[in-house]
């Protein structure tokens, strides 16, 4: 299948950090989320897929076209969320989305209105008086109301309460399952997006580190908890992130299959258990580099 | 585009009544219509400070997220201050007409409009270049600058010729009426061909740059 977007080569250089030659393909009718510790490069990333900023060097390409030729066909169907969204500050709720709406072609003012109801924000209220957490739900209002097929979204959930949370995630989650709707999202932390997610990517220090489908990911990397004992030495020192526990240890493994089998008397006893790894589990033990 | 028209033409619009609303208002007063080059040599003001005003209250940032393109945003606002420029030179050389007939005072005051209004208009232009190159803080600082030393030179000529002459606004140059009419065409030209050749200029610096995202 054609991917929704590709990147290739992308590269975005600054004073103090660079973003190295970012090569993506974001699955059309997916969420796909990039995690990462806070200046992994997210933001820079997110940017650059929505053609915020411009790159130094490297090619993005959204429904198979290039920002360069054609800009403003691609963001009329794109819905980009910035981490810090911006606005006219000194102007109301709606005179930004009165504003937004005379450039998209498809804008749904019915649908952008009752969001904002949802969301609990004023729209004669002017932007500078809204909290950090109701500029992004105000960005995602203006984002799914002119019938994009494609969001962007930087850390859409940060500072945000955990109804609304959840809230956005559930609609990220819908947007994406008629299959042909696609959501790239970046996050810090995977609470809750790990879940909606079908497709993560890590990026650290600028680089992208891993990619992978998530459930093959979960299906490799697995926490296991033994009894003292219960383990051959040589099969512990295979594990990272290995931790005491109350009844025994557990510690991560990033490739099961190849261990299994050594398991399987253990596992038949009683004395080790085998669970998958949380996204977070294996995002801190990629930064670590285990 | 016309949401961007509508929101910075406001500023071109307060700005243009401030700077001439007083010297319309103050011409029955003095009696003496060559108070109207003085509105000549406030274009240039005029035109700086609508322009940092509109830049102070724009957001690019907002505007990159929505489908419209660097080359259409500056298209927008180059053509923005070339209609203001065109439209105030119009209403100059109408009161200019009015004031004056046809006299060698009007060909000079004339002149002296055309003359303003060709710098003022590649002064924009570059108030723009160096807004979206530098950002509008690094702007606000050189306009400032700018309109306060301008507002001397301005009162401080106006007030000398004043004293000199008992009468304000006896601006226009002799030369500038004596010149043949066709240099008038020519420096319109040469103004509209610099302001064109910085537009692609600005679309470029508009296109690279992050100073005002």
């Amino acid at each position: 299948m054609t991917p929704i977007l590709e990147a290739q080569g992308l590269t975005k250089r600054y004073h103090d950090f660079t973003l190295k030659d970012i090569s993506v393909e974001i699955p059309r009718g997916a969420v796909t989320a990039f995690f990462g510790p806070t200046g992994a490069g997210k933001t820079t990333l997110m940017k650059l897929l929505a053609s915020q900023i411009p790159a130094t060097s490297g090619e993005v390409r959204v429904f198979g076209l290039r920002y360069e030729e054609r800009e403003s066909e691609i963001k009329d169907r794109i819905g980009y969320v910035p981490q810090e969204p911006v606005y006219y500050r000194d102007r109301s709720v709606e005179f930004n989305a009165r504003f937004a709406a005379s450039f998209y072609k498809r804008w749904d003012g019915g649908a952008f209105y009752k969001m904002l109801d949802e969301f609990r924000i004023s729209r004669e209220k002017t932007v500078k008086r809204l909290s950090r957490g109701q500029k992004t739900l105000l960005s995602i209002a203006l984002a799914l109301s002119h019938g994009a097929d494609l969001l962007i979204l930087d850390e859409p959930t940060a500072g945000l309460d955990v109804i609304l949370r959840r809230m956005i995630l559930e609609r990220l989650r819908a947007f994406a399952a008629d299959g042909e709707r696609t959501a790239v999202v970046s996050s810090h932390i995977t609470d809750g997006l790990g879940d909606i997610a079908e497709y993560v990517h890590f990026l650290d220090e600028g680089r992208l580190t891993f990619r992978s489908e998530k459930d093959e990911l979960q299906g490799r990397w697995k926490r296991i908890h033994f009894k003292d004992g219960a383990l051959p030495p040589d099969l512990v020192g295979q594990l990272s992130d290995v931790r005491r526990q109350p009844f025994g240890s557990s510690g991560l493994v990033q490739d099961y299959s190849a261990i299994r089998e050594r398991l399987g008397a253990g596992i038949a006893s009683g004395d080790v258990k085998v669970e998958n790894a949380t996204l977070d589990d294996i995002l801190i033990a990629m930064h670590q580099g285990d | 585009m016309s949401a961007i028209l509508r929101k910075s033409s406001f500023f071109f619009i307060t700005h243009l009544c401030t700077f001439s609303v007083p010297g319309l208002a103050t011409i029955p007063m003095w009696e003496n219509p060559g108070i109207i080059s003085m509105m000549a040599l406030w274009v240039p003001l005029w035109l700086s400070s609508s322009v940092l005003w509109s830049e102070r209250q724009e957001s690019y940032a907002f505007l990159r997220t929505l489908p419209v393109t660097d080359r259409q945003i500056v298209r927008t606002k180059f053509g923005l201050a070339l209609g203001f420029i065109v439209l105030y030179w119009a209403i100059l050389i109408l009161l200019i007409r009015r004031s004056w007939g046809a006299t060698p005072e009007y060909a000079g005051y004339m002149a002296l409009a055309s003359l303003t209004c060709a710098v003022s208009i590649v002064l924009a232009a570059f108030w723009y270049i160096f807004s979206w190159r530098f950002g509008v803080s690094a702007l606000t600082v050189v306009v400032i600058a700018v309109l306060v030393i301008g507002f001397i030179v301005a009162l401080a000529v106006n007030l000398e010729r004043l004293i000199r002459t008992s009468g304000i606004g006896i601006l226009a140059p002799r030369w500038l009426a004596e010149g043949p009419w066709i240099y008038q065409i020519l420096l319109f030209a040469a103004a509209l061909a610099a302001y064109f050749g910085l537009m692609r200029v600005a679309v470029r610096v508009k296109e690279k740059s992050e100073a005002v995202l």
